[in-house]
C-alpha cells in the first residue's frame, strides 16, 4: 500500500516541494505538534517589505506537508502584507467552509484532519504579525574587561545586519548590592552555619521580600537558604509562595535524570566527561541536602569531541544558544588552540528546560589559561573537579557560594592526594587563588582538625589575603581586586585574545567530517585559514565564517554595527552548498534555541 | 456465546461494515443496553423529585435500585456515595472545585505520569487559583514512573491523582505501592476510564474518589459517576448552583446535605438504567471471558509490530490498549489509509499532550481492544499493517 497514492496528485505534487534555499531568519517560530500531531517550523525574512520564508514539516503527516508547500509557492517572495491579507482570508474560509481549503489540494473535506490544513496557515499567519510588529534591537554586549566577569557566559549580541535600520540599545548594568547585604546572605547559605548564623537566617526568612528572593536567585543560593532552612528547623519560613521555585527546580533535577543518563551513555564514549555540579551533587544527596543545578557541565578533552557531542545533542532535540557560542585563542606552551564553549536547551514537559554548558578542550583558568584535567572517564578525579571547582569559583565578577560549598565537601568527604593537587596548583600557577579560598575556608567552615595542616601549606603569607581582600567573597570590589591582580600576573606569561562570538548560520543534523570539510572549503576561492584541527574559517567581504564539524559560522563582530551584508553571506553559503562542502539532506531545519519561553529554570 | 454471536448484540458493528479497534476512545453498546434507555423513555421519562406521583416514584425507584448495582459492580466501600456528571472531564474539574477550600499555598498537587487532559488540567489549575504546586511523577529512561519519587518530595502532598491504566500507553500504575508512599492523610483520586470495561476493579479503603465513565463499558454516553466516600463528600462545596441541590434559599442559602448537594438541574435517569444495564451485561459475560478476547487480539497486533521492519511499540502493559508509531509514516497518515478500508483506530495525542512530549513523539497510533472484535476484524488490520511495512 502506498500512502501517498490516498491523496490527490495535487498532493503528491506538492510533496516534492524541497523549499531548499538560504534564509538568515529575522524570525522563526516553532510549532510543538503536541497540540495537532504535526510539528512545523518557519523561518521569515523581510527585505524591503517583501516576506521569504520557509514552512517546513519537522515531523508531520502528508496533509501538513502539502499545505506547507502550497503555502510557500504561492507567498513566498511576495509583499508581506499581502500576503497578510490572503493568509487572513484562508483562515477565515476554513472557519466558514473548510472545502474550499481542501479543494486546493483536490481533497474532498476530512473532517479529522482540518488541524492539519490550520497548523500551516495559522503560524504562518503568526509569521507575519511577528516580523510586522517586529523592532530590530541590538543590545550591545556587555563589557567584562572592566568587572572581569566571564567573557564566555556573556550573551553576544545579536547581528547588526547592513540591510537593516536597527536600533542600538547600550547593555544595561545589573543592579548592584552593597557589601553588607551581600555579607548578610552569602554567609548564611554557607553549607555549615554556627548558631548565630541560625538565628540570623530565621530572622530574614521571616521577613523574606522579593527583592531578597531576586537576589538570592542572581547569587544562586537561594537552594542553599532553602537548605539550609531545612537543615536548621526553619522548615516553617519555607510555607511561603516565595520559595515555590526552589521547589520546581528540586522537581526539575528528578525531570531531566532520565535525559542525563541518555547523555551519559553517549559520553562514556568519546573523551568527556560531567563536571561541577554533576560531579560534586552525591556530596550532597547523602546528607539529604540540597544542590541544584541549573546548568549542567561537560568538559570535552577536544574540539572534535565537542563537536561530536554536539551533533549528538542536536539529535536528541537539544538546540543551540544563538548567543552563548564562543572561541577564545589561547597559547599553551607555544601552540595556539582555541578554547571553546557552547550552551545547548531541551526543554521537558514544555517547562522544564535543561541547558547542557559545554567546555572545550580544557576549563578556563582565570581568564586566559586552561586546564587540562586527566580523563579517566565519566567523572574527573577528585583532584581534577578540586581544581576545576577552583577555578570555577574565581571565573565570574562574584563568587557563587555554591563553588564554596562544593570545595568544601571535596576536602570533607572525598580522599585528595594534597601532594598533586600541589603540583597541579603550581603548574596552573593558581597558588593566589587557592590561598584566598583556602583560607576562607579554614575560617568559616568546620574542617577535620587533622585536614588543616595539609591546607594551611596552601595558605600563603605573602598573599596577605586576610589583610588585603577581607571582604572576599561578600564584596564585588574585593573579587575585582583579587582577578585584577591574578590576569595581571597571567599577561606577562600569556596573551590575552579577544573572544570570538559566533552566530551560528547552519548546524549540520550530522557532524561531518574534518578533513573532507576542509578538502571542499579550499575550493571556494575564498580566503581559507586553517584554525585548527576542525575549524576552518573563509573570510567573506569583511565577515569571518567559521566551519567546523558541527556547523557553520558567523564571526558576531559585537562591536561592529551594521558591517554584515545578508546577501554577501547567503552568497557564500551557495557556493559552500555548490562545492559540495555540505548537502541539504544534512542542514538542520531549526537554527537555534528559541530566545524567549516560558518555563521554570 | 462465541465471538460472532457476541458481535451480532451490538448494532454499531453490525449495520456498518467496519473494523472498530477505538474501544479506548467509546464502547458500542449492546441492543440490551440500547432498549433499556429507550424503555426508560417510554415508560418512565422523568428525573426524580419533580412533584408526586407514579412517574417520579418510578423514577426514584429505578435510580435506587440502579446506584446499588452501580455501586456493588465498581467494588464501592461501604458508605461511599456516587455523584453524576456528564463525564469525567466535567467531573475532575468539579472535584477540583469543591475541594478548593482545602487547598492552601505552597501544598503539593501530584499526578501520575502518563494523565490524560481530563485528569492533568484541573488539578494543574487547581494549583495555581491556591498557590499550591502541581507535579508530574517523573520517569526514568525506559518511560517507567519513578513512583518512589513520592518519598523525595519536601512539603505537603495533599492530593494524589492518577489513572490506573493510562489511555494513552496502555501504562498501568502500581497503585498499592503508590499507596504504600503516600503519606496517610493525602487526598486520593483514581480514574478508572480504561480499566471498567475490562476487568472489576478492586476495592481499595485507601481511594477517596474513583472516576468511572459509562461510554468506555458499553454504556451509554453523558453520564459518569464520582465514587465518593462519604468523609470526603461532606467537607466538599457544591459547584453547580441551582435547583435540586439547595436546601434553603433566602438571606443566607443553605445546600442539601451528603450527595444531593451535586444534584443541580435535570439528569436523565434513563441513561444511569442503561448503564446499570451494561453492568448486568458485562456481569453475565464474565471478565475473565472479556479478558480472554481482548488478550488473544492483542497478543497477535503485538506480535506482529514486535516483528515488523518500521513500527516501534509504546510500552506498556495493559492488555486492552496498544500504541505504535512508524520510523518515517506519521500516524495521522497511518490511521486515515486504514480508514479507507473501514479499519477504526484512533491517531494523534489522544487529549494527552504530556504523555506525547514524554515519548518525545508528536502523534501516535492506537489501537485498542474490546467485545464484539472478532479475528478476522484482526486479521484486516494486521494484512494492511504488514502492506505499510512492507511498502515502507
Amino acid at each position: 500500500m502506498n500512502i501517498k497514492n490516498i491523496y490527490s496528485s495535487t498532493v503528491q505534487r506538492l510533496l516534492t516541494e524541497k523549499q531548499q534555499f538560504f534564509l538568515i531568519p529575522d524570525e522563526f517560530l516553532i510549532r510543538d505538534g503536541v497540540a495537532c500531531g504535526d510539528a512545523l517550523v518557519i523561518l521569515g525574512e523581510i527585505n524591503d517589505d517583501v516576506i521569504n520564508f520557509k514552512l517546513l514539516v519537522t515531523d508531520g503527516c502528508i496533509i501538513s506537508k502539502a499545505v506547507s508547500a502550497y503555502l510557500f509557492q504561492r507567498f513566498s517572495g511576495k509583499h508581506i502584507e499581502e500576503v497578510k491579507k490572503a493568509v487572513n482570508h484562508l483562515l477565515l474560509q476554513l472557519q466558514k467552509n473548510p472545502k474550499h481549503i481542501f479543494a486546493l489540494l483536490d481533497l474532498d473535506v476530512i473532517y479529522d484532519r482540518i488541524s492539519c490544513v490550520q497548523a500551516p496557515i495559522e503560524l504562518l499567519s503568526n509569521l507575519i504579525d511577528k516580523l510586522l510588529s517586529r523592532e530590530i534591537n541590538v543590545v550591545t554586549m556587555k563589557d567584562t574587561s572592566q568587572d572581569l566577569d566571564c567573557d564566555a557566559c556573556v550573551r553576544s549580541s545579536s547581528i547588526s545586519w547592513s540591510e537593516q535600520k536597527c536600533s542600538i540599545i547600550q547593555h544595561s548594568e545589573e543592579k548592584k548590592f552593597p557589601t553588607d547585604y551581600r555579607r548578610k546572605w552569602l554567609q548564611l547559605s554557607k553549607y555549615e552555619l554556627n548558631i548565630e548564623e541560625r538565628q540570623l537566617l530565621h530572622k530574614l526568612a521571616s521577613n523574606i521580600t522579593l527583592e531578597d528572593m531576586e537576589f538570592l536567585r542572581h547569587e544562586k543560593i537561594a537552594q542553599c537558604i532553602f537548605s539550609n532552612l531545612l537543615k536548621y528547623d526553619g522548615t516553617f519560613f519555607l510555607h511561603t509562595p516565595i520559595w515555590k521555585i526552589i521547589h520546581y527546580q528540586i522537581h526539575r533535577k528528578h525531570i531531566v535524570r532520565r535525559e542525563l543518563k541518555k547523555i551519559a551513555e553517549f559520553i562514556k564514549n568519546i573523551d568527556a566527561s560531567f563536571i561541577k555540579g554533576m560531579n560534586t551533587s552525591s556530596l550532597y544527596e547523602d546528607e539529604d541536602a540540597i544542590r541544584i543545578h541549573l546548568d549542567y557541565d561537560i568538559l570535552c578533552f577536544s574540539e572534535h569531541t565537542a563537536w561530536e557531542l554536539g551533533g549528538f545533542l542536536l539529535q536528541r532535540g537539544f538546540l543551540l544558544f544563538e548567543n552563548v557560542f564562543s572561541l577564545k585563542k589561547m597559547t599553551m606552551s607555544e601552540d595556539n588552540i582555541y578554547q571553546g564553549h557552547f550552551h545547548m536547551q531541551k526543554i521537558f514537559d514544555d517547562q522544564y528546560k535543561l541547558v547542557i554548558d559545554v567546555n572545550f578542550p580544557g576549563f578556563p583558568v582565570g581568564r586566559i589559561g586552561l586546564f587540562y584535567p586527566d580523563y579517566i572517564g565519566l567523572f574527573l578525579s577528585n583532584e581534577d573537579q578540586f581544581i576545576i571547582t577552583l577555578c570555577h569559583t574565581f571565573k565570574h565578577k562574584n563568587v557563587f557560594m555554591k563553588d564554596l560549598n562544593d570545595l568544601y565537601l571535596m576536602l570533607k568527604k572525598r580522599k585528595l592526594n594534597f601532594g598533586l593537587l600541589a603540583t597541579k596548583i603550581k603548574y596552573l600557577h593558581l597558588e593566589f587563588f587557592t590561598s584566598i579560598a583556602l583560607e576562607y575556608i579554614v575560617k568559616n567552615y568546620k574542617l577535620a582538625p587533622n585536614l588543616i595542616p595539609y591546607l594551611k601549606t596552601f595558605v600563603e603569607n605573602q598573599y596577605l589575603a586576610q589583610k588585603r581582600f577581607s571582604a572576599w567573597p561578600y564584596s564585588a570590589e574585593a573579587m575585582l581586586a583579587v582577578k585584577r591582580e591574578d590576569l595581571k600576573y597571567r599577561v606577562e606569561i600569556q596573551d590575552d585574545y579577544p573572544r570570538i562570538y559566533l552566530f551560528p548560520l547552519i548546524l549540520f543534523k550530522h557532524t561531518m567530517d574534518a578533513s573532507s570539510l576542509f578538502a571542499a572549503v579550499s575550493k571556494t576561492g575564498y580566503r581559507t585559514i586553517l584554525l585548527t584541527s576542525t575549524i576552518v574559517s573563509i573570510t567573506v567581504d569583511n565577515a569571518n565564517i567559521f566551519i567546523s564539524e558541527m556547523g557553520i559560522f558567523l564571526d558576531n563582530k559585537t562591536h561592529d554595527a551594521n558591517s554584515i551584508k545578508k546577501s554577501s553571506i547567503r552568497e557564500a553559503l551557495n557556493r559552500l552548498l555548490q562545492i559540495g562542502v555540505f548537502s541539504w539532506d544534512n542542514v538542520m531545519e531549526i537554527p537555534t534555541a528559541p530566545k524567549t519561553g516560558k518555563w521554570f529554570f | 456465546m462465541d465471538t460472532s454471536e457476541l458481535k451480532s448484540l451490538f448494532p454499531l458493528l453490525n449495520q456498518n461494515s467496519i473494523h472498530y479497534f477505538d474501544y479506548a476512545a467509546t464502547t458500542p453498546m449492546p441492543r440490551e443496553v440500547i432498549d433499556e434507555w429507550v424503555d426508560f423513555q417510554s415508560s418512565i421519562g422523568v428525573f426524580i423529585g419533580k412533584g408526586s406521583g407514579i412517574l417520579t416514584e418510578r423514577a426514584s425507584e429505578k435510580l435506587y435500585q440502579c446506584e446499588e448495582n452501580l455501586l456493588s459492580f465498581f467494588q464501592a466501600n461501604h458508605g461511599d456515595k456516587i455523584i453524576y456528571g456528564k463525564n469525567v472531564t466535567e467531573l475532575v474539574n468539579i472535584m477540583a472545585y469543591a475541594i478548593e477550600d482545602f487547598i492552601s499555598p505552597m501544598d503539593i498537587i501530584l499526578v501520575g505520569p502518563y494523565e490524560h487532559n481530563s485528569n492533568s488540567l484541573p488539578w494543574k489549575y487547581l494549583a495555581k487559583r491556591c498557590d499550591a504546586i502541581f507535579f508530574e511523577i517523573p520517569i526514568d529512561e525506559n518511560g517507567i514512573p519513578i513512583w518512589d519519587y513520592i518519598t523525595k518530595i519536601k512539603g505537603k502532598i495533599k492530593i494524589f491523582a492518577c489513572s490506573e491504566i493510562s489511555n494513552t500507553s496502555g501504562n498501568e500504575a502500581d497503585l498499592s505501592k503508590i499507596f504504600s508512599l503516600l503519606p496517610p492523610e493525602t487526598l486520593i483520586f483514581i480514574d478508572e476510564s480504561q480499566v471498567v470495561g475490562h476487568r472489576r476493579l478492586k476495592k481499595e479503603s485507601r481511594v477517596d474518589c474513583k472516576f468511572v465513565a459509562s461510554h468506555k463499558m458499553y454504556g451509554p454516553k453523558n453520564i459518569a459517576a464520582s465514587i465518593v466516600n462519604n468523609r470526603l463528600l461532606e467537607k466538599m462545596k457544591p459547584v453547580l448552583l441551582g435547583g435540586g441541590m439547595i436546601d434553603y434559599s433566602g438571606f443566607v442559602d443553605t445546600w442539601k446535605r451528603d450527595r444531593e448537594k451535586f444534584f443541580a438541574g435535570t439528569m436523565d435517569i434513563g441513561l444511569i438504567t442503561a448503564w446499570s444495564k451494561a453492568c448486568d451485561f458485562l456481569t453475565s459475560l464474565s471478565f475473565d471471558k472479556i479478558h480472554n478476547i481482548e488478550s488473544l487480539q492483542h497478543e497477535k497486533l503485538l506480535t506482529f509490530l514486535m516483528d515488523s521492519k518500521h513500527f516501534c511499540v509504546v510500552p506498556g502493559t495493559s492488555k486492552s490498549i496498544i500504541s505504535f508509531y512508524h520510523h518515517s509514516l506519521h500516524a495521522h497518515d497511518i490511521a486515515y489509509a486504514l480508514a479507507q478500508k473501514n479499519v477504526i483506530t484512533r491517531a494523534g495525542h489522544m487529549c494527552a499532550g504530556g504523555i506525547l512530549r514524554k515519548l518525545e513523539k508528536h502523534a501516535i497510533t492506537r489501537v485498542s481492544f474490546g467485545l464484539g472484535l472478532m479475528d478476522s476484524d484482526t486479521s484486516v488490520l494486521l494484512d494492511l499493517l504488514g502492506d505499510i511495512d512492507n511498502e515502507y
